[in-house]
């Protein structure tokens, strides 16, 4: 199946309007989160950007709302690496460094949202020609060799992973993402202080407690998330945005 | 493994947030009083006051924090320095004003005039919960919602001051950390 493309769905005047795809509704089992009983939670239909926001995109948005620049941006919303490598050189380059805050107030100024970590792990479970791969060696071993390979200066220039079925790209191989709940798997202050709500996530005790043992990589991506505050910023975490569903002409 | 595993610990500890960082007036949010008056923050500017989230429906730990707030609000009473509860819905589809009544009568609330019990949207719980960071999620079957025990002291400038667990933490830190009303010296 094709994805609908929606190359016009926001904003066409923009330089760098990025594209749009439609995902259907459907039913996808995340890392975490399920109850015993539960096999899969519903996911309504919903717009992705087909690759993340880049610099140029994020330049027009710091044009419309200079109060998220660098120097202005107030300290309760960003940290100090807040955009500290941005330029408007390489405007096709995924935009960095920038905060939950930051990337929630992008998404809203286009007129969508953050993706949730659920709808984000739905688009990223599928490979160029299935859904849900996250159940396959080689999908995983291709993700797992990313986040093995040291950073190189030159890779926010890579494409990333390839188109996939619903037409998303470069969802891994190219950086991290921020996601509008990415912080909702810890429910205690501090599991070791807290008693054992999240014990799975204790350091080393491996994927052993979440639904698929083999999907190390989504793994790795919970325990990133997890590890970060809402005004964090690092060099290769960007975002994309979400939208809500529209009728199709 | 070894040392994805590692990283992925180091990055986890190196990521404590800076308390007085948080502040609620840093992104406006908007909400109705039980009243259905729509009212933001900006409301509480100036004041001191206690905050903290619940849903009506909880069956968890709510009536705990719940029952743990009663306390504070008599305890605060008693030393002489009375704070106004703020108390957020982390339920807004559900939690309707005959909801927020029954629940105010389930804990004998219905006289508690100190007890702001504010209802928005999503959109805003999120808002708001990040700004305090503060962990919640919803199971989109069940419906039930996982979520810190955090009850936190608002200083009158919107910044976290202090916070307790609404759970099994004492409480007299949080008590002492409150300052007495102008012209009251303990």
């Amino acid at each position: 199946m094709r994805a609908l493309r929606l190359s016009v769905w926001l904003l066409a005047s923009s330089a760098f309007a990025g594209e749009v795809v439609a995902l259907p509704e459907g039913r996808f089992a995340p890392l975490f989160g399920l109850d015993v009983g539960q096999t899969a939670f519903p996911v309504g239909a919903f717009g992705l950007d087909v690759r993340p926001v880049s610099r140029g995109e994020f330049a027009e948005f710091l044009a419309a709302a200079p109060q998220w620049a660098k120097a202005k941006a107030p300290r309760a919303l960003v940290d100090d690496g807040y955009l500290a490598s941005f330029s408007s050189k390489q405007p096709k380059v995924p935009v960095t460094q920038v905060s939950y805050f930051a990337a929630r107030a992008y998404c809203e100024w286009k007129g969508g949202r953050l993706p949730t970590t659920l709808e984000w792990e739905y688009a990223a479970a599928a490979d160029e020609t299935r859904k849900d791969a996250s159940r396959e060696a080689d999908f995983a071993k291709r993700i797992l060799d990313w986040y093995g390979k040291p950073n190189r200066a030159d890779d926010l220039e890579q494409p990333g992973s390839p188109r996939n079925v619903y037409g998303v790209e470069a969802l891994h191989g190219l950086i991290w993402e921020w996601t509008d709940d990415f912080n909702a798997l810890f429910v205690s202050g501090d599991n070791r202080q807290d008693g054992d709500s999240n014990s799975k996530f204790m350091c080393g005790a491996g994927a052993t407690g979440s639904a698929r043992r083999e999907d190390y990589a989504a793994f790795m991506r919970y325990g990133m998330r997890s590890s970060l505050t809402p005004r964090s910023t690092l060099p290769r975490l960007g975002f994309r945005c979400a939208y809500a569903a529209r009728r199709t002409p | 493994m070894k040392p994805l595993l590692l990283s992925l610990c180091l990055a986890a500890s190196g990521a404590a947030a800076q308390p007085d960082a948080r502040n609620v007036r840093s992104l406006p949010t908007s909400w109705k009083t039980e009243a259905g008056k729509q009212v933001s923050l900006e409301a509480w500017k100036g004041r001191w006051y206690a905050l903290t989230f619940i849903y009506t429906s909880c069956a968890g730990s709510c009536p705990l924090t719940t029952k743990k707030l009663k306390r504070l609000d008599a305890a605060l009473e008693a030393a002489g320095k009375p704070l106004e509860l703020v108390v957020v819905s982390l339920d807004p589809a559900h939690d309707t004003p005959p909801m927020l009544e029954q629940y105010r009568a389930r804990y004998g609330l219905e006289n508690a005039k100190r007890w702001n019990i504010l209802v928005g949207d999503d959109a805003q719980v999120r808002t708001l919960t990040m700004l305090l960071e503060f962990k919640y999620t919803r199971n989109p079957e069940s419906g039930v919602i996982l979520h810190d025990n955090t009850v936190y002291l608002i200083d009158p400038k919107g910044t976290v001051h202090t916070s307790m667990s609404s759970l099994d933490q004492p409480m007299e830190a949080f008590i002492e950390a409150v300052p007495a009303p102008a012209g009251k010296k303990r």
